[in-house]
């Protein structure tokens, strides 16, 4: 058995990473432990008081927007015994009181009154050293709100890195986008990683994986149908990022995964809008608006844009994960379009969608056979493409040879790999130092 | 946030089951309500069966409006947030009716080969007269048990409202509405590429 996990210099893992209680503890740790992840967007906790619960990792928190506009999240756990404090999913509230004994506290987090708290702490109680556990740091990018555990982390734009070119001008030169909750939620058999991998970079699953829904739904990449054509060369591109993120892109493929006369509509919309986009961003630019782009922002916060489908792969334990499946949406799409959208989205992608359930089928197979003892010690192979990644000067992050590859796979799971092998980050960041190097000397 | 609050509205969810007795007024006749009882027992039949298509042209009206939402958990007494609290899970004409049934029904569909089993109980149907004496509203709930594969069983249940419409086909009526607000806000089921 190959004694590490992960394999850069060959782009290979070891298939236990998909189904180890042993793997997923350390995870919780060193990747969700040290991360910046997904809470909300802006759109969903628009005034003060407004708040949402979702998770980081394992663990439950409130996010709530504060008086002064700023975002702070906190742990869901009362500082007294440790209950539940809000059970909603969402809502306004000006503070959150605790079920089991009345512990009560603001939208600040600060534990505001307690019950009797007079006449039974004999004024032991310091209130000020019972606010709620608040996550270290929050920070948004084009409205999209991320949170980090660990407070050495790098700040969110440079964790975010290369990825974030490709992202801005669908994300915010566009005029921005929205997402719509709430999001769809069920729990699927596969460890977390499956789905995060697979959006981060696998073009190459679409017309084999997808065969069906590409042949009954009637979207623009339905001529991919069972394999019977590979997207010509120059199709799009791959990329990845030193801190595991990367994408994949489709030129011009604005329609997405969406059909009939809503599919028809959409070109027109996009296609509008990059004309008025060429003259205020350029033409690579209001280009990449329009093209189709799937990514990971690492760990667990998957995209597709243009379709419009935005997923959080919440960890519940290494073979069950909580799938919330949102709509993202162009501010300025017209609010009739927008409907129709986000019930395509749902559609396709969403609890009851038809092309999701191809996916999943594939993800729940990785996680059941990587229980098999002899299984696991096996490792995987993302090699395709391997020795053609390359620094490109036009093009942000490494670059991989062709839009079919596992470029991203291999960037994604470099990272991963020095998270589970470091005990801080400065160890993790030096270790990356030369993150482009180790990918483009990867080989078979 | 020592101040009391007294609850002076129904919650939105409790309000919405509660209008939906506005629906629920004048039985239908004993024959109706035997032909509505055979009808549903027919569809959950082809559905067991796979027989997709043959639940499209027999049982579906082709204005049909299939829908199912999946609502997010509020407080009881939440006034303020008043951002959208569902998300159509499905919101369905035939067409897209129809492009689920082939895309289940493909030969390339790997995931339905070895195929999926299904049991379904359809219960508590309660059949009311309308506004328009060729269509009635029924009531009625369902709990599909679905096997897959060697390791899995999954359990879907709801509460269903359809309005159906007199037909002169096989079937005796058609389906021309079907509206579930699915209970299980978190769906364990993995997904939900079934029809309830
Ligand atoms: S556990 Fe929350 S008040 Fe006691
Ligand atoms: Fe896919």
């Amino acid at each position: 058995m190959e004694d590490k996990l992960i394999n850069i210099a060959q782009g290979k893992q070891r298939h236990e990473m998909h189904a180890s209680e042993a793997v997923f503890e350390q995870e919780m740790d060193k990747v969700f432990g040290r991360c910046w992840l997904f809470l909300t967007h802006e759109s969903l906790i628009p005034n003060f008081g407004d708040y949402v619960v979702t998770r980081m990792g394992t663990d439950e928190v409130i996010v709530s927007r504060q008086r002064d506009g700023s975002i702070k999240a906190f742990l869901n756990t009362c500082r007294h015994r440790g209950a539940q404090l809000c059970p909603n999913e969402a809502g306004n509230a000006r503070g959150f009181v605790c079920a089991y004994h009345g512990w009560a506290y603001g939208s600040n987090g600060d534990l505001q009154s307690v019950p009797f708290d007079e006449q039974l702490y004999d004024g032991l109680l310091d209130k000020c050293k019972n606010s709620l556990h608040e996550v270290a740091k929050i920070d948004s990018f084009y409205g999209f709100i991320y949170g980090c555990f660990d407070q050495d982390a790098p700040s969110l734009p440079d964790y975010l890195g290369d990825v974030k070119w490709y992202l801005e001008p669908y994300m915010d030169l566009s005029g921005g986008v929205e997402l719509i909750g709430p999001p769809g939620r069920c729990l699927i058999a596969a460890n977390w990683k499956t789905p995060s991998e697979n959006f981060v970079g696998d073009a190459y699953h679409v017309g084999w994986t997808h065969s069906s829904a590409l042949r009954s739904g009637g979207s623009i990449f339905s001529p991919l149908a069972g394999n019977s054509v590979l997207p010509p060369e120059g199709a799009g591109l791959q990329i990845t990022s030193k801190h595991g993120s990367g994408l994949g892109v489709l030129w011009d493929a604005y329609a997405g995964v969406h059909d009939g006369e809503l599919a028809n509509e959409l070109m027109a919309f996009g296609l509008a809008k990059e004309q008025r986009l060429i003259k205020e961003i350029g033409a690579e630019r209001a280009r990449i608006y329009r093209s189709h782009l799937n990514g990971t922002i690492f760990p667990n916060n998957s995209f597709l844009t243009c379709s419009g489908i935005f997923k959080a792969w919440q960890p519940r334990s290494a073979n069950s994960t909580e799938v919330f499946s949102w709509v993202m949406v162009e501010k300025d799409m017209p609010s009739d379009l927008k409907e129709a959208f986000t019930k395509s989205v749902h559609r396709t992608f969403g609890v009851a969608g038809y092309w999701e359930s191809d996916d999943n089928d594939n993800m729940e197979s990785e996680t059941y056979m990587a229980k098999g003892h002899q299984a696991k010690k096996k490792m995987l192979n993302s090699q395709m493409g391997i020795s053609g990644d390359r620094i490109d000067s036009d093009l942000p992050g490494v670059v991989g040879k062709s839009a079919i590859g596992e470029t991203s796979y291999r960037g994604y799971y470099r990272f991963y790999g020095d998270l589970m092998g470091s005990d801080s980050w400065a160890e993790v960041s030096a270790k990356g130092d030369n993150w482009q190097d180790q990918l483009i000397k990867a080989t078979v | 946030m020592s101040e009391k609050t007294v609850k002076t509205k129904e919650p939105l969810v409790t309000k919405r089951a509660q209008d939906l007795q506005a629906l629920f007024v004048q039985p239908a006749s004993e024959e109706t309500y035997h032909a509505v009882e055979k009808f549903l027992y027919k569809e959950a039949r082809l559905l067991d069966s796979k027989m997709f298509r043959t639940w499209l042209q027999d049982v579906v009206s082709e204005d049909v409006r299939y829908i199912v939402t999946s609502t997010e958990l509020r407080a009881n007494n939440e006034r303020r947030y008043d951002l959208p609290d569902q998300v159509y899970l499905f919101d369905d004409d035939y067409r897209q009716l129809s492009i689920r049934v082939e895309h289940d029904l493909d030969p390339q569909n790997w995931r339905s080969s070895p195929q999926e089993v299904y049991c379904r109980f359809v219960t508590n149907i309660e059949v009311f007269e309308t506004d328009d004496p060729q269509e009635f509203t029924v009531r009625s709930n369902c709990l599909l048990i679905r096997s897959r594969r060697s390791y899995q069983t999954d359990q879907f249940f709801c509460t269903r409202v359809d309005v159906l419409r007199q037909d002169a086909g096989p079937s005796g009526f058609k389906l021309k509405s079907r509206t579930i607000d699915y209970p299980e806000r978190c769906v364990s089921g993995h997904n939900m590429l079934v029809y309830l």
